[in-house]
């Protein structure tokens, strides 16, 4: 069967440094892939150049075993979504507008809005947490809530594939879990880019680390995610808390230094 | 208002300030004899003030919508025409014309509008949005600089033409003819490109990701705001303010879709233009005042109080 997403040998170049070289990796229907890597291991960049968003230095990408570069792009957007860490918005629409924008890909340059188009996109508001909010603009929406509205605008675009770069940035943590769990739900293949390990832990199948200079190491989250891999990684001691409800990973502490106290000034306010 | 609304709102505008421009003057017409056919009313209505009309439309539609074009592949609602440089090298290529006599300013004016252009667009790229407007503000200096060069030399003869000139000028535009090409073929060429345009205001990767091809997309709004704005200037010389508050005051109004806003760009910037125009031929009448100064004149206060709505 031909996965839905292949990197055969490919290596993405950020300036001197690399975010992987010669990464193989397979994409199959329906599993959920989590990054994890330190700040500026080129996790984003990878998930560009998984998208044809960013050359490649080498290698090949192929969707439905087609290479990337021989798709146009309408036809890539309708396999592959991806959610930015940070969109522009300068001259803002309505959140009903932005959701709609997910049909581009599949409408034309004359394409109107039926109403059963606005229908999906409500649906995807109501699916996020914005429902009632439909004509406000964009721009008066709080964070966390702007979050969610790209994520409404990804749902209506209904990719195989969504590339998520940081989904549960700027999400309080029950809204991590809601839009986490919604996305795990729904069938799709995922691959997203965590700071969180225990996320990874309860929302991915697979795990690929990026460490420095394009090393990377792939394989189940269950075998992945362990105290030495996560400790090496973070170029941190990460301890694991075995529980009934499953591993949790956090940053050892200094046990000199039990709690980080405010300032001394801070505390007589 | 709400954007359905919009178009025909302003397309009623737009009509009843022709019916206004048409009807005003320092010569009053009776319309039965325009009507007729012949006679002198008929002469000044078809040789003089439709033409004059239909320019000053045309003009102020074609200054908007590149504005708006302008402004969404830049994503900064300062972007115009003028403020990117174009002005600046028509109104150069104009007063050397008019200086030297070579060849007419209007054509001269064109070819300028349209080297200034390639001129930013060539050093920056049509990618590196800071760096274009950056680059536009600073050839604006260059030829603003050369303008004062020029007139500082000019004999007092040709000063009071070449002033009349940069403050925008409808007394000598011609036929209205290129006007209404450029306005129907940049319709025709932007109006299904409006949908990606919506998409590209939320940034380049944005709109990559759904499928646009930005730097096609890019290079297309470059060719036709090249083209709109150098008919423009060939038209009424230097008009500024309308590429700046039109397409800003439609979004305010609503009109946030390129579907609505680039057509509604047209017809609220030919108005006002027209409008503007009309002030200009009648409040000084027989002397004919500089359009461009009464559009800042009129601009000015309502882009203000759009800016104070919420």
């Amino acid at each position: 069967m031909i996965p839905l997403l292949e990197a055969n040998g490919i290596s993405v170049r950020i300036g001197e440094k690399w975010a992987s070289r010669d990464l193989n990796l397979t994409i199959e229907k329906g599993e959920r892939w989590g990054i994890l890597g330190i700040n500026g291991s080129g996790k984003t960049s990878l998930l560009l150049s998984l998208c044809g968003l960013r050359e490649i230095a080498s290698g090949e990408i192929r969707v439905h075993g087609k290479s990337i570069s021989a798709m146009e792009k309408r036809e890539i957007a309708r396999v592959i979504g991806m959610l930015f860490q940070d969109t522009e918005d300068p001259f803002p629409s309505t959140v009903m507008e932005t959701a709609l924008m997910g049909l581009h890909p599949r409408t034309g340059p004359w394409h109107r809005e039926s109403a059963a188009e606005e229908e999906i996109a409500r649906s995807a508001l109501h699916a996020v947490g914005l429902s009632g909010m439909e004509m406000r603009l964009a721009d008066t929406l709080s964070g966390g809530e702007r979050r969610r509205l790209s994520l409404a605008t990804l749902l209506v675009q209904d990719p195989e594939l969504f590339l998520l770069d940081e989904p549960t940035n700027h999400l309080d943590i029950a809204q991590q879990i809601r839009i986490l769990d919604l996305l795990g739900k729904s069938g799709k293949s995922l691959v997203m880019v965590l700071h969180d390990p225990n996320l990874a832990e309860r929302y991915c199948d697979k795990v690929l680390m990026i460490f420095e200079n394009g090393i990377t190491l792939a394989g189940e989250s269950e075998e992945m995610l362990n105290e030495s891999n996560l400790s090496s990684l973070y170029h941190h001691p990460i301890a694991c808390l075995e529980s009934p409800g499953g591993r949790f990973f956090y940053p050892a502490i200094d046990p000199n230094q039990n709690k980080v106290r405010a300032p001394s000034n801070l505390e007589e306010k | 208002m709400t954007s359905k609304k919009l178009l025909p709102t302003l397309l009623l505008l737009a009509l009843a300030s022709l019916i206004l421009s048409l009807s005003a003057g320092s010569v009053s017409i009776a319309w039965e004899k325009v009507l007729y056919g012949s006679g002198l009313d008929y002469e000044v209505f078809m040789q003089l003030r439709l033409p004059r009309a239909l320019n000053a439309f045309t003009t102020g539609a074609l200054l908007a919508m590149s504005g708006g074009l302008m402004q969404v592949m830049l994503r900064n609602p300062l972007a115009d025409p003028y403020v990117l440089g174009i002005s600046g090298g028509a109104a150069v290529s104009a007063l050397l014309a008019m200086l030297l006599g070579f060849v007419s300013p209007q054509f001269a004016s064109f070819l300028g509008a349209m080297l200034s252009m390639l001129l930013v667009f060539g050093i920056s790229g049509v990618a590196k949005h800071t760096r274009l407007l950056l680059t536009g503000i600073v050839v604006a200096s260059g030829w603003g600089a050369l303008i004062a060069l020029i007139l500082s030399v000019s004999p007092d003869a040709q000063l009071r033409g070449m002033l009349f000139w940069l403050m925008g000028n409808l007394d000598d535009s011609g036929s209205p003819y290129p006007g209404l090409f450029a306005l129907f073929f940049g319709l025709l060429f932007v109006l299904p490109l409006s949908r990606d345009l919506n998409v590209l205001g939320r940034g380049d990767r944005f709109a990559m990701s759904l499928g646009v091809s930005v730097k096609t997309l890019q290079w297309k709004i470059y060719f036709i705001c090249a083209l709109l704005t150098s008919v423009a200037v060939m038209t009424a010389g230097s008009v500024g303010f309308v590429g700046l508050i039109v397409p800003h005051g439609l979004r305010k109004m609503g009109g946030r879709d390129h579907r609505i806003l680039l057509p509604g760009s047209a017809l609220l910037g030919g108005t006002l233009l027209l409008l503007a125009d009309t002030l200009a031929r009648t409040i000084a009448a027989p002397q004919a005042l500089p359009v461009g100064a009464i559009m800042a004149l009129i601009g000015v206060p309502i882009f203000l109080y759009l800016l104070a709505r919420p």
